[in-house]
């Protein structure tokens, strides 16, 4: 999972890295939940109790809330780093020197981050 | 303390109530066609998709009245009333489902507005080049929403049952009601397209979440000892030795070996919601590619909806309802419970709830399967050059054959285990994930091997399900099975797509190998990344029936 690896510090003068740090926070965001969910060894239990519901119910219940969180998170990091790659392509774009253009297909979207975080499960 | 539901004289206030509720819907369905008109209706864009002008908020209702169903209030909680925790599969499932939207439909929403596709078959042939495989995602979509809407009939079935009107009497008598419902969603659907069931889920969700919030609140208070108490009732009577079999029905929590098959269906159902054709025309009818994503943490709202619905099983089983006192019928667990706790007016409130909420997904399911065999069975293999307005005829008179065929499956089959419709739909419609979703990263896979191994997966998934027996069933009892040369069983949906992908993978080898011709693909890298605002707002691209 490639957001596993450590975000590399920008260069100064920068084509976006592949990896940046809103990707990371993306990836973990959309991951987090499949891990938690399928783990079931974890939350297969009767205590701690909440309100009168066995672990089960109440720990399941409150990762759709979790969840809910994690998409909001998921949404801005996503869309600050399509805003940052954009800025990168205009500057670039102005410069003439990137070998990039937005139509290029080396240039992987942010789904494509969020799709290696699928492949782990 | 629970009277038998059987020869129970019909409640008139409930009647009433669901009557008054049922025309409000019904005037609101055939004014619908008049709402947010944006161009001429009767293009195939217009009726089938709004005419891809839905906005957040709109969105929010008519993909939770694609999501929460009759599945949400019937099936689930039956399913836990008689097995215990195995059904809660449904939360996790819920859950699963949101983060898989986020990772890969706003690329499928880019590339369809920038090709002007309307059902994932578009799709699929624009990308692979390949009809054959194109039609068999169509046909996998056709045939798996049809026991989907069945589940909604089986939803409306049961409060129609627990009223006192069906149950008794002639067959024809006994389904009279649900044929009237019936036929008043075919002819509003007809007539308005998808802006009725948009405009209906409104309604639909204000009284379902006034349903669910007097529920949780309300009930536990007629249950002497509250949640601690309800969980207790549901462990001793889940646990106890049915006579027959001497064997406990289940559990509160998941028993040894229960938790692949848990995972399984959590997964397996999330991965196979958004390849229903339904689900992604709620999302392919929004105005911008991020309309889904921004609403994904307001979506949740359903998931925690869905979760405590479940829940009321438990209360109806501490209430003292016994499959006995159901008719036999664990369906009935929820409605019989409304109308245990609930004064008349209200109970009639909630039936109206469940009846709606199952009328709006069967609405929007039958139109979906319209616009699947529309675009790609009848225009690519019948009639290539019919117009936009020839298209609109033909998916309006198909959506009620689709809902017809629905009809079929809830009278000829045992409907007694109505998630069991859902999962058996979950199993086909799962093997065209590889097809859509790895299409929409790569087109490293070869159109043939997708096309092998979606047969490999129906093939397999088909064969296991239709072998399960159970006491009551000699087919499709059960959608959970062992894995071959294993003792662990798992959803026959997760199997069969392994199967899938294993067939794929070596298929995909050869066939590149032996440099097969790929198929001409019409998208390109930066239509995924499409969006309409940079575009010019509202651009409608033009439908032109692609025949390759």
């Amino acid at each position: 999972m490639s957001s596993g690896a450590d975000t590399p510090s920008p260069p100064p003068r920068p084509a976006t890295p592949l990896i940046s740090a809103p990707r990371v926070i993306a990836a973990f965001c959309v991951v987090a939940p499949f891990v938690a969910m399928l783990w079931i060894p974890t939350y297969n239990e009767e205590t701690p109790k909440l309100l009168g519901f066995p672990f089960f119910y109440w720990y399941q219940l409150l990762w759709v809330v979790i969840t809910a969180l994690l998409m909001v998170v998921a949404y801005f990091a996503v869309e600050r780093d399509r805003a940052a790659r954009r800025a990168a392509r205009g500057a670039a774009g102005t410069g003439g020197a990137s070998p990039t253009t937005p139509s290029d297909p080396s240039i992987p979207s942010a789904d494509d981050t969020a799709q290696d975080g699928e492949g782990s499960q | 303390m629970i009277d038998a539901a059987a020869g129970k004289a019909v409640n008139g206030v409930e009647l009433g109530v669901v009557i008054f509720f049922f025309t409000v819907v019904a005037v609101l369905g055939f004014l619908a066609a008049r709402w947010r008109r944006t161009g001429d209706h009767k293009h195939i864009h217009e009726w089938g998709l709004g005419g891809r002008s839905f906005g957040g908020f709109v969105t929010w209702f008519l993909l939770g009245g694609d999501l929460y169903t009759a599945y949400t209030f019937v099936a689930v909680p039956a399913a836990l009333f008689a097995g215990g925790a195995l059904g809660f599969f449904a939360v996790p499932y819920t859950i699963l489902v949101w983060p898989l939207v986020f990772i890969f439909l706003p690329r499928l929403w880019s590339v369809s507005r920038k090709h002007g596709y309307v059902t994932p078959a578009d799709f699929v042939k624009g990308r692979h080049g390949s009809r054959s495989l194109s039609l068999a995602v169509a046909v996998t979509g056709i045939v798996a929403t049809m026991p989907y809407i069945a589940l909604q009939l089986v939803g409306i079935q049961a409060c129609l049952d627990v009223m006192g009107i069906g149950g008794n009497g002639s067959t024809f008598a006994k389904d009279l009601p649900l044929f009237i419902a019936f036929a008043v969603l075919a002819a509003y659907t007809y007539t308005s397209g998808l802006r009725a069931p948009a405009l209906i889920a409104f309604v639909k969700d204000a009284l379902i979440y006034l349903t669910v919030i007097v529920a949780i609140i309300y009930i536990p208070t007629r249950i002497s000892g509250g949640w601690t108490h309800i969980f207790d009732a549901a462990q001793t009577k889940l646990t106890t030795p049915n006579p027959t079999t001497h064997k406990p029905a289940g559990s509160i929590l998941l028993a040894k070996g229960n938790a692949v098959p848990y995972a399984t269906l959590a997964i397996g159902s999330a991965m196979a919601l958004f390849m229903y054709p339904h689900a992604q025309v709620g999302v392919l009818a929004t105005k911008s590619r991020n309309t889904v994503r921004r609403n994904l943490a307001a979506l949740t709202a359903y998931s925690l909806m869905l979760g405590v619905i479940a829940l009321l099983s438990y209360m109806a089983i501490a209430a003292g309802f016994t499959m006995k006192s159901l008719n036999g019928n664990n369906q009935h667990a929820v409605p019989a419970l409304f109308d245990w706790a609930f004064p008349s007016w209200f109970a009639g409130v909630a039936f109206a709830a469940v009846a709606i909420g199952a009328l709006v997904p069967a609405a929007i399911m039958s139109i979906a399967a319209a616009n699947l065999f529309t675009r790609n069975v009848w225009v690519d293999f019948v009639n290539p050059n019919a117009t936009p307005q020839q298209q609109t005829q033909v998916a309006q008179a198909v959506s009620l054959v689709v809902k017809f065929g629905a009809l079929a499956f809830v009278l000829g089959l045992d409907a007694t285990s109505a998630i069991n419709f859902q999962l058996l739909g979950g199993v086909l419609i799962l093997q065209t994930f590889p097809a859509i979703v790895f299409g929409l990263y790569t087109r490293y896979f070869h159109r043939w091997a997708l096309l092998l191994g979606w047969a490999a997966g129906i093939v397999y998934g088909a064969v296991v399900a239709w072998n399960q027996s159970s006491a009551t069933q000699h087919h499709f009892a059960a959608q959970v099975a062992l894995i071959p040369w294993t003792h662990q069983k798992a959803y026959i949906a997760v199997s069969a797509l392994v199967v899938n992908l294993v067939v794929l993978l070596v298929t995909n080898l050869v066939l590149r190998a032996a440099k097969a011709p790929a198929g001409i693909d019409q998208t390109t890298a930066s239509d995924y990344e499409h969006e309409a605002e940079g575009e010019g707002e509202g651009e409608m691209p033009e439908i032109t029936p692609v025949v390759v």
